[in-house]
């Protein structure tokens, strides 16, 4: 009976978050633009950096020659990683802003299932942009993607999810806290952006770079994946194997700092703007 | 049973948000009030604005956390049954922006229905009874943005009797609508406690609303309670005592702090440079009065009795308006 009626109450969020979602009738188009825009970037500065669009550097480093493919890849994991930073940190702060998060917070429905039907919208809609993205990079980029190797790679980013989505719920709990989590906001995708590796490889990072970046579940999602989806399953054990590790971490570490935050939130008060 | 039981609960904000190796003052909002609410009536908090209402409520609703005391909702305590309590209660914020205003006032209710788990074959029903009662059913499908204010808090009403709650709370219901709409809503909060025998609990700093509506009020100042009964109690509190108005032309508001007396501003009409004066003064200390507002340099226009009012036990008691 408790279960079924959680699970109402993650539709009846999820329900919501659609519905606010589709009232902005240009936010999928631009969502959808941002895609494109990231692809012909990455394209331009292959060509540009390299002259052509293989690069023997690359494939020496990653095991792909074509960057675009590479930089594709990348874009899909930090696309569906985003998400769950957006699902977690943007429904609170958007809720604040609106001035409901009181209203729905009162109710006896559990924060989590809040937080889960806000994800749960902006995951579908992740998959719905892969769906108009990977035939039209295919058609318009000439994009090289095994659909075998990148069935593989799914269950790969899966696993990443669990540390994205214990990322996401450091970060809400952190904004739940802040009096103005804006600044805090920008610096956490501005960081998630430059190290998840989406469009180059992270060993050419600086070493404290790269320790970062290896500390943040995003980049070695994009590795394991791409891992994955060119050379197999056993040829990837060690960056599935991290990222067992570092999922892990991050959902315990998103679970204890959520929980931390909150009972600080009902201390301090909900913070309004 | 009562459906409310408070006791000498205290509530403390961090100027700033505490932060590891940051030194922080702390404000106390509210100093161990304690009070009990039975089931069906009307219980009013009245008060200024930062007297502590909105934080009372919130402790009360399971929002905040009290720094000390203890509440009790229809026995549950805040602290350890607060999903208990949530299920029973629900609250009317201040404020307008508390619903979906990119939604329909049919999705906000369905939305609602869904996070305080109304069974699935009640849902529309109950939704169009609602929306019956508060008059907004022709316009369900309208978006909560075209609504006028009045027609907001009415929905926010029906928000509010979603889970069909046993005590209600609602936070300054009436504030910066419109004499209709005001007057719709009070007369639907009496409806609720006399015919639905529903627990309320509301917070304001309308007299005459408190003192139309409520069975008990509780008049709260700096976080404390400093007076509690029957509205005609309360006002026993001054009776005997004869309520005076003044009005004068250039008056001094610092010549007020020396006064012997506790006389309160209660207008001020800044374009003619009048100000209207109240307080409990008797019948010998009256000229003592005027000749000291004359002495000022003040010009007596008019001196009135009148009757006496919440505002008068506010006076009183604290020797300002519920506007100061």
């Amino acid at each position: 009976m408790a279960a079924t009626e959680e699970l109402r109450a993650l539709y009846g969020v999820a329900t919501k978050s659609w519905r606010i979602f589709l009232s902005y009738k240009l936010w999928m188009v631009s969502d959808i633009m941002l895609g494109f825009f990231f692809v012909g970037q990455a394209l331009l500065i292959g060509i540009g950096l390299t002259g052509q669009r293989n690069s023997p550097a690359l494939q020496q480093m990653t095991g792909y020659s074509d960057y675009l493919t590479f930089a594709v890849l990348g874009f899909m994991v930090l696309g569906f990683g985003l998400t769950f930073m957006s699902g977690f940190v943007w429904s609170v702060v958007d809720e604040l802003y609106a001035g409901t998060l009181e209203y729905s917070f009162a109710a006896p429905m559990r924060r989590i299932t809040f937080f889960l039907g806000n994800v749960l919208v902006r995951i579908f809609l992740s998959f719905v942009y892969m769906a108009v993205y990977i035939p039209l990079f295919v058609l318009m980029f000439g994009v090289h993607i095994d659909p075998v190797g990148f069935f593989k790679g799914i269950p790969v980013l899966l696993l990443g999810t669990v540390g994205m989505i214990g990322l996401g719920m450091t970060a809400a709990g952190v904004v739940l806290y802040l009096k103005d989590p804006g600044p805090f906001i920008n610096i956490l995708e501005m960081l998630v952006f430059a190290l998840s590796g989406a469009m180059y490889p992270i060993k050419i990072l600086p070493k404290p770079l790269q320790l970062l970046a290896k500390a943040m579940p995003y980049a070695p999602t994009s590795e394991a994946v791409r891992k994955v989806v060119a050379f197999g399953y056993l040829n990837s054990i060690n960056e599935i194997t991290y990222l067992v590790f570092i999922s892990t971490l991050y959902a315990l570490l998103g679970y204890l700092a959520y929980k931390w935050s909150e009972k600080q939130a009902r201390i301090v008060g909900l913070k309004s703007y | 049973m009562y459906a409310i039981e408070v006791s000498e609960l205290r509530k403390s904000y961090p100027k700033k948000i505490p932060l590891p190796f940051r030194k922080v003052e702390w404000i106390e909002a509210v100093k161990g009030i304690s009070f009990k609410v039975k089931k069906g009536e009307l219980f009013g908090l009245l008060g200024p604005n930062g007297a502590g209402k909105t934080t009372t409520i919130k402790i009360l609703t399971t929002l905040l956390e009290p720094s000390g005391g203890t509440a009790k909702i229809l026995g549950f305590d805040i602290r350890k049954d607060a999903r208990e309590i949530r299920k029973r209660i629900n609250l009317v914020a201040e404020g307008e922006r508390t619903l979906y205003w990119r939604l329909s006032a049919y999705e906000n209710l369905k939305y609602f229905a869904r996070i305080y788990y109304i069974p699935k074959s009640e849902e529309n029903e109950r939704i169009e009874g609602l929306l019956k009662l508060v008059g907004l059913w022709e316009r369900k499908d309208d978006l909560v943005m075209n609504y006028s204010r009045g027609m907001k808090q009415r929905l926010a009403i029906a928000k509010a009797l979603i889970n069909d709650p046993e005590v209600l709370f609602l936070d300054e219901p009436t504030l910066g609508l419109d004499v209709q709409s005001a007057i719709f809503v009070r007369e639907f909060i009496r409806k609720l406690v006399d015919e639905q025998k529903k627990t309320v609990l509301l917070t304001t700093h309308y007299m005459a609303e408190a003192e139309e509506l409520c069975d008990r009020i509780a008049i709260i100042d700096h976080g404390k309670i400093i007076a509690l009964d029957t509205p005609e109690g309360l006002k026993k509190l001054v009776k005997g005592e004869d309520v005076v108005e003044i009005r004068v032309r250039d008056f001094s508001v610092q010549k007020l702090k020396n006064f012997p007396w506790k006389l309160a501003i209660v207008r001020e009409d800044v374009e003619r440079g009048i100000t209207t004066l109240r307080g409990q003064i008797t019948e010998e200390d009256l000229p003592k009065v005027v000749e000291l507002l004359v002495k000022s340099g003040a010009r007596i226009l008019s001196v009135e009795q009148k009757e006496p009012t919440l505002e008068d036990v506010f006076i009183k008691l604290t020797g300002r308006t519920l506007r100061d």
